[in-house]
């Protein structure tokens, strides 16, 4: 910490030319290790910043609205090569603009490519990491700390970190709070030229093949469309596969659909299948079982369509739809292919 | 011989230690009964003429050594009861043997037909030595040995030919006693022995679980106590275990044959003294394990009372204990158990959520001054069919004025999901739980609707309060609903009038028919209801059909062959009964699944039988 003021970086996490709420629950996180501090009347860190770090390209629209998260700068390094993840690239960019910067720490929200890239830009930077953390306190007077849950969430551990480096933190997704916008204001955005060149990089993308969303994992995917007994035997299930694709969501089905092999065991949503949480869950044809909902109890936004209207499914949808699966679903496949899927 | 049978005694008391006690009027009951044994017809018919084809020839050839007179007639009946238990015992024999030679099991035609065609040499060359008596003799006493007779027309009547066949007769009789130990005839001790030391606790009590500082359940042959392993040496590999078992049935890569084989296999290949350490693990496959749904069709079904469940709930406990291996499916059920208490994972707080209804109140058991405590289980309190069944048990007791209580947010799952699936250290820490709330609140009766909380509750609670508190109270009555229906209906407490459905077909619910015992309860329960005709299902009572859900099958997947839920489903529409009546929750929801799979015009109802009656009453 070389700088008199505390900066903190976050790494803004994107996904097709959008800012993914993650960042913004990084922005929050940034903020209360500020406030904390001012409450704790540290001088030094009273007038600390928080800066925004962008790895990407064509983000300079999306990045002026961080403003409106409190957030104080965005140090953007711009380029064709860092449009897709690249984690030996993206560490050395990063461990390039720490060197520049000086920042107190890095804080990244914790997936797949974090849990990649956290771990190579630690080890560049010859400092401590600690990844999958729920509470980290940071001042210049106490202790640096981080605690993260072990043994399936049994038990919690604590780590204390040496005050001297920057320390890259990794926080777990679901205690980033999502947080409301305020006025924008105009942010600086510092924009980072990088040539890959430069740098003596010992991997090399050749082919990226991309999986189409119906094969994702049904307990990773945000989108799942679900299909039970009602929806039929053999190609009926195609109407599912359909909706599936024009919402680039994912496959699963309930016991008697895996039975009649019409998908794998792995697509199994419920008690002896798997436990999902996505975003969207259509369940279609779905009687709703106390053996399924104990699979998906915990989804966001549920829509089910069951021709029954006492089905007990209704008691966990946010919309109900009384009909057949095989009338609704190609009319509203129909409309997200006439409208796209953000224009309903 | 003698030496034989020690070696034999020797491997298998190389197992733990385990006390047993013996009954030899048990013995001598099962033996000359038969029993057991005739429960499966055409064999066990066999079995009993080659039994007493051995036996009584025995007693009438050890009384023939002593000197005594008697009569001509009365000697000449001895000598026809003897030849016609001879052909008993010779078609006994060739059935058997028959049975042997075309059995798929591949050890077993090797095994056994030695012994067998010593018992035929010995049993054809009795009656050729007695065709050719009657040739030199004369044929004055034919009357008594028609057999003998028969043989005597092509037989030739020449001494030196019945000395030969004599002698014959008689190394073959001593060939068979000096080969008993080696052979399958070995059975005629140990299985009597096993007889002997069978089971006095409860069926429906698991045997403790084996824990030491670094191992827990049987990873090795060695784990297994003397009397699991003489269970191995008892058995006869008849396989009915396997005829009876529904993963067998349907197709799972599991055979309690197989287990007890193995288990028998391996004691002799280690000899009973160098184990090497993961031979079991090896030869009996995690698959297998797994597929049981603990429903004790194949100990009941063992004729010389060997029990392969146990044998596999000790395999899962080293897997679970040790290893941590629980088949994924399970885990977060396990999990669920360990945080919150309950099957569901919902918790405490929302354990007497079913309860909020205004025509629903009753005392906590803490300040109650109750008759009997109702036990909802987590299945009565959380899952949302059988909450249906629970509210009709209340129903039924508010009509009968039982003064009850519950045990409310203090109550715990029973732990026999655990137990089943090998954890045992969860199961004592739930069942420990409960029974100090039983205590604290001082109950004297408890009623259930699952069978599995009830056998939990009945027959394992009492050892567990021993083993954990050390000292044994007065034990708690633990009563089934079925049960206790028919002692409200019997007292005219209640009174069905209404009849429901004609048809009412029964399916027993493992743990309340095959391990407590209780069959004619539910059936009087169901018949009581006026205009209500009784259909059995073909497989009832001791042979009922296990609906998969029990032994924690409710959690985990089916990998292969057939759905056992769907198998029995499948008789039950056959049968086509107006209303399948059960008594468990997880065959309620097992068959209302199984059946809707069917997918036929006319869907069968499945009801509990408290939902039955409190709409009759």
């Amino acid at each position: 910490m070389s700088s008199d003021k505390m900066n903190i970086w976050i790494l803004v996490n994107h996904r097709q030319g959008t800012v993914e709420k993650e960042t913004y629950g990084l922005a929050a996180e940034a903020q209360r290790l500020l406030t904390m501090s001012k409450q704790n009347s540290e001088e030094y860190c009273s007038d600390g910043k928080i800066t925004a770090v962008a790895l990407g390209a064509g983000l300079d629209a999306e990045l002026k609205q961080l403003g409106a998260y409190g957030i104080n700068s965005v140090v953007y390094a711009e380029g064709q090569e860092l449009a897709r993840y690249n984690g030996e690239l993206f560490a050395e960019v990063l461990l390039k603009l720490y060197e520049k910067y000086k920042p107190a720490c890095i804080l990244m929200d914790h997936n797949t490519e974090t849990s990649d890239l956290a771990p190579r830009l630690a080890s560049l930077m010859n400092t401590s990491i600690v990844t999958r953390v729920i509470d980290f306190t940071i001042s210049i007077n106490r202790e640096i700390a981080a605690t993260r849950p072990v043994s399936s969430g049994y038990l919690f551990e604590k780590f204390k970190l040496e005050r001297t480096s920057c320390p890259v933190i990794t926080l777990l997704p679901n205690v980033l709070n999502e947080t409301e916008a305020a006025e924008n204001r105009n942010i600086e955005i510092i924009n980072e030229k990088i040539d890959p060149g430069t740098f003596n990089l010992k991997t090399k993308v050749t082919e990226i093949m991309e999986a189409a969303p119906e094969d994702l994992e049904i307990d990773e995917a945000e989108i799942v469309i679900s299909g039970g007994r009602g929806v039929g035997k053999e190609e009926s299930l195609d109407i599912i596969t359909r909706l599936a694709k024009s919402l680039k969501g994912s496959v699963g089905g309930t016991r008697p659909i895996i039975d009649w092999q019409l998908l794998p065991f792995e697509r199994q949503i419920g008690q002896t299948g798997k436990v999902i949480s996505p975003r969207l869950l259509f369940a279609c044809g779905i009687s709703g079982a106390n053996e399924y909902t104990t699979g998906m109890e915990k989804s966001r936004l549920v829509v089910a369509i069951n021709t029954d209207p006492g089905a007990r499914i209704f008691k966990f949808a946010d919309l109900s739809v009384i009909g057949d699966v095989h009338e609704v679903l190609p009319r509203v496949i129909e409309k997200i292919e006439e409208r796209g899927i953000w224009n309903l | 011989m003698l030496a034989g049978i020690f070696r034999h005694r020797s491997v298998w008391k190389a197992g733990r230690e385990e006390s047993r006690s013996g009954s030899w009027a048990g013995l001598i009951k099962y033996i000359f009964e038969h029993g057991k044994i005739l429960k499966k017809r055409g064999r066990g018919i066999a079995h009993f003429f080659v039994f007493y084809g051995f036996f009584l020839p025995l007693v009438v050839i050890i009384l023939a050594q002593f000197n005594f007179e008697i009569g001509i007639i009365p000697s000449g009946i001895v000598s026809l009861l003897l030849d016609i238990i001879g052909t008993l015992f010779l078609t006994g024999i060739v059935i058997l043997l028959i049975r042997r030679i075309v059995s798929q099991d591949s050890e077993g035609p090797l095994r056994t037909i030695f012994p067998m065609i010593i018992l035929c040499v010995i049993i054809i060359t009795g009656f050729l030595a007695e065709g050719a008596r009657l040739g030199i003799s004369g044929t004055e006493t034919v009357w008594a040995s028609p057999v003998g007779w028969i043989f005597s027309v092509f037989v030739p009547a020449s001494p030196s030919f019945m000395q030969i066949i004599i002698r014959v007769h008689f190394y073959a009789v001593l060939l068979f006693l000096a080969l008993l130990p080696f052979n399958f005839a070995k059975h005629i001790i140990a299985s009597s022995l096993n007889v002997y030391f069978k089971r006095k606790n409860p069926r429906g009590e698991l045997n403790k679980a084996y824990l030491t500082d670094d191992s827990a359940g049987a990873a090795i042959v060695r784990d297994f106590t003397w009397k699991q392993l003489l269970d191995a040496e008892a058995c006869v590999s008849c396989g009915r275990c396997e005829e009876n078992c529904p993963a067998f049935i349907s197709g799972k890569p599991l055979s309690p044959r197989k287990i007890i084989r193995d288990i028998y296999n391996l004691m002799y290949l280690s000899n009973g003294e160098k184990i090497s350490s993961n031979m079991l693990e090896s030869t009996i496959s995690n698959d297998e394990i797994w597929s049981c749904t603990a429903c004790m069709a194949c100990v009941e079904h063992c004729p010389v009372y060997a029990e392969p469940m146990d044998k596999i709930i000790d395999m899962r406990r080293h897997q679970v204990m040790c290893k941590g291996q629980l088949p994924a499916e399970a885990v977060p059920m396990i999990r669920n158990l360990e945080i919150f208490g309950d099957v569901q994972g919902k918790g405490a707080a929302h354990r007497m959520d079913w309860a909020m209804s205004p025509d629903l109140e009753f005392a906590n058991a803490e300040n109650a001054d109750a008759d009997i405590l109702l036990w909802p289980g987590c299945s009565g309190a959380f899952h949302p069919r059988y909450q249906e069944v629970l509210k009709a048990m209340v129903k039924i007791l508010n009509t009968a004025r039982i003064r009850f209580s519950t045990l409310g947010k203090d109550e715990l799952c029973c732990g026999d999901p655990a137990r089943r699936l090998g954890n045992e250290s969860l199961f004592l820490e739930l069942a420990g739980k409960n029974i100090s709330s039983f205590r604290k609140n001082n109950i004297k009766k408890i009623l259930t609707l699952c069978p599995h909380c009830f056998n939990t509750l009945k027959n394992e609670y009492p050892g567990v309060e021993k083993e954990l508190f050390n000292k044994s109270k007065e034990n708690i009555e633990v009563v089934h609903a079925s049960e206790y229906i028919m002692e409200l209906i019997k007292v005219k407490r209640i009174v069905p009038k209404y009849p429901l459905k004609k048809n009412i077909a029964f399916q027993d619910p493992c743990y309340l028919g095959r391990v407590n015992g209780i069959y004619n309860e539910p059936r009087e329960v169901i018949s009581s209801i006026p205009g209500t005709a009784l259909k059995e299902l073909d497989h009832n009572r001791e042979t009922g059909f296990c609906c998969g859900g029990g032994g924690g099958g409710m959690w985990m997947h089916e990998h292969s062959g057939k759905r056992m839920n769907v198998i029995r489903a499948e008789e039950v529409a056959e049968a086509d009964p107006e209303v399948l009546c059960t008594a468990c929750p997880y065959c309620l929801t097992m068959l209302e699944d199984g059946l809707s799979s069917l997918e036929s015009e006319k869907e069968t109802k499945v009801l509990d039988i408290v939902e039955i009656i409190a709409g009759a009453i």
